[in-house]
């Protein structure tokens, strides 16, 4: 691709449309085959009566523990494990073209460090499920606020000094969540923070995924919108300003996008890995590299990813399984492979 | 001549070391066993203890050992619930070497210990720092079992009932004999025996199908499953433990509460704020417990703990049981009890919230 075909933005959408049909159809049949199974046994006759008495006049036979499950528990988790998906593929596409990288991942400039100690600090002070998501999301953004803010006393490459404060900034809230793991109780406080950051979306209700999508479906428009111009930061400084771009203003409007993203799902759903950063380049392997295809098959494909992994985490056994290791047992492989075959494909 | 003479002098000398030995030996040293087969020596008297396990303190103030203590465990206030102060005073005052995973050894040694308390599931390197230092370390479990399993955070017990019995009596009797108040081990052994034996008879009739069902709310959809005191004290008042397939302390899905619909919802006075939460949150208004408003604060003596402290049997078994059965404990007056058992252990009384 050249930076003239890159340019024309937005012409070049039409290629690629049957691969994002289909996914947009097969993001469908997940979910509709995700609410069909669970803890709660509801047989598919009375799932789709009682999914039905919501439109039509059906009498309500069944027990009211059933619209419950279906209602606040089932269908909320399932939502939000997709627009988490997606938010975490999305701000993981982002973070990736904006730092002319594949190895980047969500959580370069210290979202997860801030997060999890947001998180801890709010589990050490009671504050309940919504103090927990609060907490963790200002802290994720302000740990990300405090790396870009530091980038900014060092004049060298933009770039390379982010992603140094970024480590920077993560490394000390990481050293800070371990010393309130330090003086955490080991058998009441201490396994609650642990199983925090192993990542989990049990405390999805409808109001949850109220809150998460007010943030995040907006940033996933604006990402969408905005996707052909990440096409052109890719190109490096130069090249982008020689076309006309204001990199220092985009760059910052594609992080902040990014961050809001990855925030937000991480103050819901905990720290889940991989994700972010395996997704992509999936992506990349089916569409190529030009983010007007990318950015909506990663979207897609994320969303179905992690709603696969999430319906093996809540379904497998009486207790839940830390959704983190789901994705790090699967994604990790998944990127081995993706590495050997797609060692070409990535930009 | 010399050749003779030296071993006849031996055979003189040997008998009269090993007499005083055997005459001087309990007078500044002795042996016990600790709750995970450990053979310790310790000292004849014990004045200077170091005590890094809550379940421990808790048992050390009820045996009037407290000013023995001369060090605590961090967090011990957040550990036994902010009425505890009030029940062990100067323990504010007292330096902290560590935590149940954790030590200092230089404000250890500062102390000048004479033992250190520890749990059963320390790390293998603080027991090692500690005894290098030259301090005799004894751990306390609070249930009984092979060493192996002794040492787990969450252990698999045949017979929790009888395991965490014996642990509790075992920890008592060996904190009685290292702090040389066996007499007071003795009376709260008996007392424990006593209470406990009330519920056993009470609630022998009551049949083993459909008994209530109870879950116990922590924290983030965290519970105790099977392998902790728990399900011992459910289980003594007549209840049945939803949680009981998951081992240890973990977490469980909301579905999977929904499908337990259990019956009654206890939750810990540590944990108070999650009754309320449990109230207004729509997904939990569909479990009985909460329809038929049966959610459940324990007061500060239940401690539900995964392991159990005296007070657990002696009074908290008792609260448990009759808040299930209030018909088979209606000449019971817990207010009452729990006040003769504070007078009688903690020496001040008990204040109800």
């Amino acid at each position: 691709m050249s930076p003239s075909e890159v340019a024309a933005g937005p012409k070049v959408r039409t290629r690629g449309g049957l691969q994002i049909g289909l996914l947009v159809v097969a993001a469908l049949v997940a979910a509709a085959g995700a609410a069909c199974i669970g803890r709660y046994q509801i047989d598919i006759g009375t799932l789709l009566r009682v999914l039905g008495s919501r439109v039509f006049p059906i009498e309500h036979t069944w027990p009211e523990t059933v619209e419950t499950v279906l209602f606040e528990v089932r269908l909320p988790r399932i939502a939000i494990s997709m627009l988490i998906g997606a938010a975490l593929s999305a701000s993981g596409v982002t973070f990736q073209g904006i730092f002319r990288n594949p190895l980047v991942s969500p959580f370069i400039l210290g979202v997860s460090g801030g997060a999890g100690f947001g998180a801890a600090v709010a589990i050490l002070l009671d504050s309940g499920s919504l103090g927990i998501q609060l907490s963790a999301f200002s802290f994720g953004a302000l740990a990300v606020v405090i790396a870009v803010l530091l980038s900014r006393a060092y004049s060298s490459n933009p770039t390379l000094v982010l992603v140094l404060s970024g480590i920077i900034t993560g490394g000390i809230f990481t050293a800070l969540l371990g010393l309130l793991k330090y003086s955490a109780d080991p058998e009441d406080k201490l396994p609650v923070i642990e199983f925090w950051l192993l990542g989990s979306l049990s405390a999805s209700r409808a109001s949850v995924l109220l809150r998460l999508a007010v943030v995040v479906l907006p940033a996933l428009l604006l990402v969408m919108a905005l996707r052909w111009r990440l096409n052109l930061l890719v190109f490096g400084d130069e090249t982008a300003k020689s076309l006309g771009v204001n990199v220092t203003l985009e760059r910052f409007i594609h992080i902040a996008l990014g961050t809001l993203l990855a925030s937000a799902s991480v103050a819901v759903c905990g720290i889940v890995g991989w994700v972010g950063l395996v997704v992509p380049h999936l992506a990349r392997l089916l569409v190529g590299p030009d983010h007007v295809r990318l950015v909506p098959v990663s979207l897609l494909l994320g969303a179905i990813f992690l709603l696969a992994v999430d319906t093996v985490a809540r379904t497998l056994t009486a207790a839940e399984i830390p959704l983190g290791i789901v994705t790090a047992l699967l994604g990790a492989p998944v990127f081995a492979i993706l590495l050997r075959r797609g060692e070409r494909s990535w930009m | 001549m010399a050749i003779v003479q030296t071993p006849r002098l031996w055979r003189v000398f040997i008998p009269l070391v090993l007499g005083l030995l055997v005459v001087a030996g309990p007078t500044w040293a002795r042996e016990v066993t600790d709750q995970v087969g450990n053979k310790v020596t310790i000292p004849d008297t014990i004045s200077r203890a170091v005590v890094l396990e809550h379940h421990a303190l808790d048992v050390i103030v009820e045996l009037g050992a407290q000013d023995q203590v001369v060090g605590v465990m961090r967090d011990w206030q957040k550990q036994l619930g902010k009425g505890f102060a009030r029940l062990a005073p100067g323990f504010e005052k007292l330096s902290e070497p560590g935590d149940l995973k954790t030590v200092n050894v230089e404000e250890l040694l500062s102390l000048k210990p004479d033992v250190v308390i520890v749990t059963h599931y320390a790390p293998e390197d603080m027991l090692k720092q500690i005894r290098a230092a030259g301090i005799p370390v004894v751990q306390v479990a609070f249930f009984a079992a092979p060493p192996e399993e002794a040492k787990k955070l969450n252990p698999t017990l045949t017979d929790e009932k009888k395991s965490y019995w014996d642990g509790v009596v075992g920890a008592v009797n060996l904190l009685g004999a290292v702090f040389g108040k066996e007499d007071g081990a003795h009376k709260l052994v008996a007392y424990m025996t006593r209470e406990r034996a009330l519920v056993d008879q009470r609630t022998a009739n009551l049949p083993e199908e459909g008994r209530t069902t109870l879950y116990m709310a922590n924290p983030d959809l965290t519970t105790y499953g099977s392998g902790k005191y728990t399900g011992v004290i459910m289980d003594q008042a007549g209840g049945l433990n939803v949680a009981r397939t998951v081992k240890g302390y973990g977490k469980v899905t909301m579905e999977q509460v929904l499908a337990w619909n259990p019956d009654v919802i206890i939750v810990q006075d540590r944990y108070e704020p999650v009754a309320a939460e449990i109230r207004k949150d729509a997904a939990w208004q569909s479990v009985a417990a909460v329809k038929n408003d049966r959610i459940y604060v324990t007061p500060e003596y239940v401690k539900p703990w995964g392991h159990p402290v005296p007070e657990s049997i002696a009074l908290g078994e008792i609260w448990m049981a009759k808040m299930l059965h209030p018909d088979l404990f209606k000449d019971i007056d817990l207010d009452k009890n729990a006040q003769d058992f504070y007078q009688a252990f903690y020496r001040t009384d008990y204040v109800a919230k």
